[in-house]
């Protein structure tokens, strides 16, 4: 026992010592050249992956709110698409449900799909859900102190997200399919707000122009708003010569909205009204392959991902907060997105308007650049030296704001006197920040980041490694479409669109315009490398743009390459559960089943023992579900739609909220383990009307038994939980009454 | 304690620590370190003061952890009996404890507070040098155990 501790004391030692060291790393760039061969029509592969960690870290994106989590509410998904008209332009678009993307988790899955496609190719998005896992960034202002709950850099979560990443670019690039694609470009108001009016309104009227016109009695923070929502559909076609469009692969759609529904007191693992509204255009995807006369199989099941824009100061709509709303609201973005479905649109090759395109062909320039100072690229002026948040960056958004704010005596959110490059913000903590953090100020926050431009069809897309407010959005998209609607020959594109795609590839932050910074808001005082950032996004993205359309560029030869990346890490804690050998004598079982009658529709709430987090097999499958009492298939609605696995009744979906509990002390080992089974609506509707007896059961696996709930049937619900209990399995109370 | 004076002399007595984590791990540790021995055998009418720095690396039990350990060194002005003399000189050295926390261990998900104190008892082992008068060196082994209050924090990495 002693010598055990001696070398683990030893070693951690050894740990931290090389913890503070710079890290270096290179990625391939360029495409490799067994991958050139000649264009052919477009190709789109497609893959999800689940990135759901098990419960026990932390939750990045409510600063020191930041709760560690004790379950899940959906599961956590990386939705792959693969596009190409050759190996040689493969390019890889990726929103995943996570906070954000760090630097270094884009260089390791670069790393790991190295085979497949460059860097420069790969298009890493975060739906900024603040419910998905912390410990993956490397920076100390996002892996240290006050970062979240039990902060830390874990190399194993960074590699936990890249593999499984990674996994989905190897199937997306199996499942390359013959497409067709076509973008749809439409408004959704009244779903979105403006969080920081008054910095908005600081702008010049003519910097932002919103796609269609606000309705004359939108309250002002609701027509404070980019409204746009640009959808691109990609339909399976045959490979006849006149092609024909069989079914969806799947949509990517971009809107500019933060997902937070969820309160910053949520300790359940969720994609929040993204992964509402992501499920809910899926499912209606997969009702346009149920007609037809094919056996059911991957090909059907079409994805939906959202892709954040220029959301930096835009919040939904939200009142209670709740997971109902989170439900409600993601339900009426995916209707919009919904809407624009049509399908007795065909293909054609022609620019007819809405047709389905199959000579779209993706190409892009991709541009790393260590921010520090760095020069305007069309100048004039530099970004500031070091990375620095203001006293606002510290309060949280307007709509969460940060619970422990009130502790510290933050002074001023403006310093009129100073005259640094950083004027007129006033700093966080002032240099006490870098000291907690134990860093210089210049190692504090991110210093490498990726910009990317991606040409699809008529639209340009900016991937910017930070949340852009709409006027630092706009000023992007006004910078592409100068240079695209005035290039020459086959370049010039007047009907382009251009479209930022935020939270991309590498973070920091958020990017305010020069009027915004100087209300020094939260979005002005979370810009970390001062008031000229949003013209230095817009410059660079412009460069891109420049070289795109054949102009070449002082940063051309740059485009493309890696530069070192030279990390000062957060310190690292295991927060990952370690997926350790199950018990072997396992003697789980269940617990407890009662009705949640108070909520409508009525919920049931099981306990059952079960192992530790690292160890049930929360992974690609469902693990808890809802099974017919007699067999072990899982229900299905009884009118539910061919092909669509979205019937199914289990913790893929929007209906469990399932949370690790108490050890229990029996000598098994074993841990409890609750879930909340609340039926849509709809479900609920069919469910009642169904006299068959069901069970909840957590799947077993990997050497772990099932456990199933007595059965029960719908129409008579098993016993009524008491009030204590309610709290229990709604994880308000720690302890369970019997 | 054990000296190995001339000649070798044992020691009992008490020890006070104020230590504070330093940033960016909050794992080093810097503090002050204040001790009175007396000296058992032999029987001396003189008492032991110390009194100076302790640091080092330090890795407290995590919430779901039950022992941790640290590797202190220490530099530190001594006035007192050592053996058959009372010199006037210095104590160099390092130790190992295991700090242990006994109260009911909490999994990382059950961890809710913002700020907290914790209690550990800390087994300790270590070996010093006594400088004292005329350049002599004087090895010696101890052994402590101690109550230690430690505010910390889940913000903290």
């Amino acid at each position: 026992m002693k010598n055990h501790l001696l070398l683990r004391c030893l070693c951690a030692m050894l740990l931290a010592a090389f913890s503070s060291a710079a890290f270096s790393q290179q990625v391939p760039t360029v495409v490799p050249a067994a991958l050139s061969e000649q264009r052919t029509q477009l190709q789109v592969g497609t893959a999800r992956v689940d990135v759901t960690p098990p419960p026990g870290p932390s939750m990045f994106g409510h600063g020191p709110d930041g709760r560690v989590s004790n379950g899940y509410w959906t599961r956590l998904y990386c939705r792959v698409f693969v596009l190409q008209t050759s190996a040689a332009d493969r390019h890889a678009i990726i929103p995943c449900d996570l906070p954000a993307i760090s630097d270094n988790l884009h260089r390791v899955v670069a790393d790991k799909t190295r085979a497949y496609l460059p860097a420069s190719r790969l298009m890493l998005t975060a739906t900024h859900t603040h419910a998905g896992p912390a410990h993956y960034f490397e920076s100390p202002a996002y892996g240290g102190i006050f970062s979240t709950r039990q902060p830390g850099y874990d190399p194993r979560m960074v590699e936990f997200l890249a593999a499984r990443i990674a996994h989905g670019v190897s199937l997306a690039v199996d499942d390359l399919r013959p497409a067709a694609a076509r973008w749809i470009h439409t408004s959704a108001w009244k779903i979105s707000r403006n969080r920081s009016l008054v910095a908005f309104n600081a702008n010049p009227p003519s910097t932002f122009k919103p796609r269609t016109a606000p309705a004359p009695d939108l309250p002002q923070d609701l027509a404070a708003v980019d409204p746009a929502l640009d959808v691109l559909q990609i339909e399976e076609v045959d490979r006849a010569e006149s092609p024909h469009r069989l079914g969806p692969i799947g949509w990517l759609v971009f809107f500019g909205m933060h997902p937070t529904v969820l309160p910053a007191s949520n300790r359940l693992f969720g994609a929040d009204l993204d992964g509402v509204a992501s499920r809910r255009v899926e499912a209606r995807l997969r009702r346009s392959w149920a007609g037809k006369e094919m056996s059911c199989g991957k090909r059907h099941e079409p994805l939906a991902a959202f892709v954040n824009t220029n959301e930096g100061d835009l919040v939904p709509t939200w009142r209670r907060g709740d997971v109902d709303e989170a439900i409600e609201i993601g339900n009426k973005l995916a209707d919009v997105a919904i809407d624009t479905l049509n399908e007795s649109v065909g293909v054609s090759n022609h620019s007819a308007e809405n047709t389905f395109r199959t000579d779209f062909a993706p190409e892009s320039r991709y541009l790393e650049i260590e921010l520090p100072g760095h020069a305007l690229p069309r100048g004039p002026g530099n970004l500031c030296n070091e990375g620095r948040l203001g006293q606002a960056g510290g309060r949280g958004g307007s709509d969460h704001p940060v619970s422990i704010d009130g502790l510290i005596d933050s002074g001023p959110d403006l310093d009129l006197k100073s005259s640094d490059c950083h004027a007129p913000k006033a700093a966080l903590l002032g240099a006490f920040s870098a000291i907690l953090a134990g860093v210089s100020a210049k190692d504090l926050f991110p210093r490498q980041v990726a910009f990317a431009l991606v040409h699809f069809g008529d639209t340009w897309l900016s991937f910017v490694p930070a949340e852009l407010t709409v006027h630092a959005g706009a000023a992007v998209n006004t910078a592409v479409l100068n240079i695209v609607q005035n290039a020459r020959d086959l370049h010039r594109d007047s009907q382009a669109t251009a479209i930022v795609a935020g939270l991309a590839n590498s973070y920091i932050q958020y990017v305010a315009t020069g009027a915004e910074y100087a209300f020094q808001a939260y979005e002005g005082a979370s810009t970390l490398y001062g008031p000229r950032s949003a013209e230095f996004f817009a410059q660079v993205i412009e460069e891109l743009a420049l070289d795109l359309v054949g102009v070449s560029q002082p940063d051309s030869r740059r485009m493309g390459q890696s530069i070192n990346a030279d990390y000062m890490f957060a310190p690292r804690q295991d927060r990952l559960p370690i997926r350790s050998e199950p018990p072997r004598e396992a003697r789980f079982r269940p617990l407890s089943l009662c009705t949640i009658a108070e909520m409508m529709p009525p919920a049931l709430c099981f306990r059952w023992t079960h192992a530790e987090p690292g160890q049930v097999p929360l992974t690609t499958a469902p693990w808890v579900e809802l099974i017919s009492a007699e067999g072990q298939s899982a229900a299905a609605l009884p009118d539910g739609v061919r092909c669509d696995s979205a019937t199914l009744i289990d913790d893929q979906g929007v209906d469990f909220q399932t949370r690790v509990r108490e050890r229990i002390k029996d000598g098994t080992d074993g841990l409890v383990w609750s879930t909340v089974f609340r039926p849509s609506a709809e479900e609920w509707t069919a469910l009642k009307g169904d006299p068959l007896t069901y069970r909840l059961r957590a799947r077993g696996g990997d050497g772990l038994p099932a456990v199933a709930s007595p059965s029960f049937s719908f129409q008579s619900l098993p016993r009524h939980c008491t009030p204590a209990q309610v709290q229990y399995c709604l994880g308000l109370e720690r302890n369970w009454q019997q | 304690m054990v000296a190995w004076s001339e000649p070798t002399s044992y020691h009992t007595g008490f020890t006070a620590q104020a230590m504070a984590a330093i940033p960016r791990t909050y794992r080093y540790t810097l503090g002050l370190e204040t001790s009175t021995l007396f000296q058992t055998s032999p029987t001396i009418a003189s008492d032991q003061w110390r009194f100076g720095f302790v640091g080092g690396y330090a890795s407290s039990p995590q919430p779901y952890e039950r022992w941790g350990f640290e590797l202190l060194v220490r530099a530190q002005y001594m006035r007192g009996a050592e053996g058959s003399f009372n010199p006037n000189g210095g104590v160099f050295g390092a130790s190992v404890a295991f700090p242990w926390r006994g109260s009911a261990s909490r999994d990382p998900w059950q961890v809710e507070e913002v700020a907290g104190l914790r209690q550990y008892i800390v087994p300790a082992i270590g070996i010093n040098a006594v400088i004292g008068r005329s350049q002599t060196i004087h090895p010696e082994i101890f052994f402590s155990l101690s109550f230690r209050f430690a505010a910390t924090s889940p913000l903290l990495p």
